[in-house]
């Protein structure tokens, strides 16, 4: 059970510094991997971000929007904080959410958003729904 | 250009607290990070509702990032070069200028860019704080003080770390420590440090912060359920509980945090009503944390017979007037000794 815990944990086992109480009440310096009650709340805040990829994901798929929608979801961006990363307008970003906009999109502005988001121009333009910047971690 | 300074890596709960006790460490001073943590007039409480983070209203337990670096630095009589950037290049340059210089430089930075972190934790947060040590290649050596070893991280993500854009953009911000002609006796710090917090916690007139500010939320939170409706309201309390308890606050909202500093302190000025006074915040430190795991509970859909927002209402109220009874008793001592 222990270890189950340590492995899903959001920390993923790695121990963590707390101050906790011992014996007479007072504050020690402890490492810990119990990370229980935080598990519960990240993963509630993990849950809303995997909510709107669902959603982005159906709506790309419909053709309501294009791919960026996507990966704005997946990054855990909304247009004013990618068009901040992009050093271009709010307004351009919310252009190239539109499918028929996004398909004539410059290759300069392209390559620049598949640097941020660390996949390939190509995959980019094909419109293929590679995984966020956080899943290719060390 | 290759380089490794002889650097301490020490983890810590916090990490700018961990950052500041880490450098002031590596200028030959002794120093744990709960006494950097008071010393620095770390804890805090403010809920201010105006400022959405993902939606949701902000609420935190410590004082605004940068200012225990600033407190602590200026209590030590040290003194903090400190440098913000609008491009990355001149940003890197004069990071490698000082690692080649064979000095160690605190980075505020986003964690959603740092590839050493697990995934749980890669939000768009940039209040980070790391020490960069050294370089090899392309790779920076980083002693960052939630982590249990030295990590390492590759330039492109470290650059993207320092930039990263939104709320408490750090706009490369980057500090060095240097050491000051004189030295203050550190008993005037601890004073200074104790003073700060229980003034802002209990004298300060504005109802969003200190003492009060716990009231207030507490009255907000009770009646989440009927205003936002049950998932937002589970949305709304799984973020405080986050605020917290979540990576960096050594549990219970930084309270046992600063019930180590005031044990600690309490030895050095040979003041045993502070030993006392550590033994009240180390509980209410565990009120705290009754509220979270309840909290806890209630947001997985487990609660327990006695568990609703109107229970953890009244948690947090105690907390508050637990909180008030110390601070005042802290406030008197504080006369006496300084």
């Amino acid at each position: 059970m222990m270890d189950e815990g340590k492995i899903n944990g959001v920390s993923e086992g790695m121990p963590l510094i707390q101050y906790a109480v011992e014996g007479q009440g007072q504050c020690r310096r402890v490492e810990s991997t119990d990370t229980s009650t935080v598990d519960v709340v990240n993963r509630q805040a993990w849950e809303v971000i995997e909510r709107e990829v669902v959603t982005a994901r159906a709506r790309v798929v419909a053709g309501e929007a294009s791919v960026l929608l996507y990966y704005m979801a997946v990054n855990q961006m909304d247009p004013s904080l990618l068009a901040k990363y992009m050093g271009i307008a709010r307004w351009r970003v919310k252009r190239h959410l539109k499918p028929g906009v996004f398909l004539k999109l410059h290759p300069e502005l392209l390559a620049g958003y598949a640097g941020l988001f660390k996949i390939g121009a190509d995959d980019l333009r094909q419109g293929l729904f590679m995984s966020a910047v956080y899943e290719k971690g060390q | 250009m290759d380089c490794v300074i002889d650097f301490q890596h020490k983890q810590s709960a916090h990490c700018e607290s961990g950052v500041a006790a880490a450098l002031v460490n590596h200028q030959g001073l002794s120093l744990s990070e709960p006494m950097a943590f008071g010393m620095g007039g770390g804890l805090f409480f403010g809920y201010f509702p105006f400022i959405k983070i993902n939606g949701l209203p902000l609420t935190t337990y410590r004082c605004a990032t940068g200012n225990i670096l600033k407190r602590l630095t200026a209590n030590l009589g040290f003194t903090i070069k400190g440098h913000t950037f609008r491009k990355p290049q001149p940003a890197m340059e004069l990071l490698d200028d000082y690692l080649s210089q064979g000095i160690p430089v605190g980075l505020q930075t986003s964690v959603f860019w740092l590839p050493y972190f697990p995934k749980a934790y890669r939000f768009h947060f940039n209040g980070h704080n790391l020490v960069v040590y050294g370089k090899e290649g392309n790779d920076y050596l980083i002693s960052d003080p939630v982590f249990p070893m030295p990590v390492t991280c590759p330039a492109e993500d470290l650059i993207r770390a320092r930039f990263a854009p939104g709320a408490l953009a750090p706009k490369g911000k980057m500090y060095v420590l240097e050491r000051g002609e004189h030295e203050p006796d550190p008993a005037d710090g601890i004073v200074d440090g104790l003073r700060f917090v229980s003034r802002y916690m209990i004298k300060k007139p504005f109802f969003l912060v200190g003492v009060r500010g716990i009231r207030f939320l507490a009255s907000r939170l009770v009646k989440w359920p009927q205003r936002l409706g049950r998932e937002k309201a589970d949305l709304h309390l799984g973020h405080v509980v986050r605020m917290q308890e979540e990576i960096g606050t050594g549990g219970g909202g930084f309270r046992f945090l600063f019930g180590d500093f005031l044990r600690e302190s309490s030895d050095l000025l040979q003041v045993p009503e502070l030993s006392a006074c550590a033994a009240e915040f180390t509980e209410i430190g565990d009120r705290w944390r009754d509220f979270a795991t309840m909290a806890a509970r209630v947001c997985k859909g487990r609660a327990l017979a006695g568990d609703s927002y109107g229970a953890m209402s009244a948690i947090m109220m105690d907390c508050a007037d637990r909180e008030e009874q110390a601070f005042s008793k802290l406030l008197k001592l504080v006369a006496e000794i300084g």
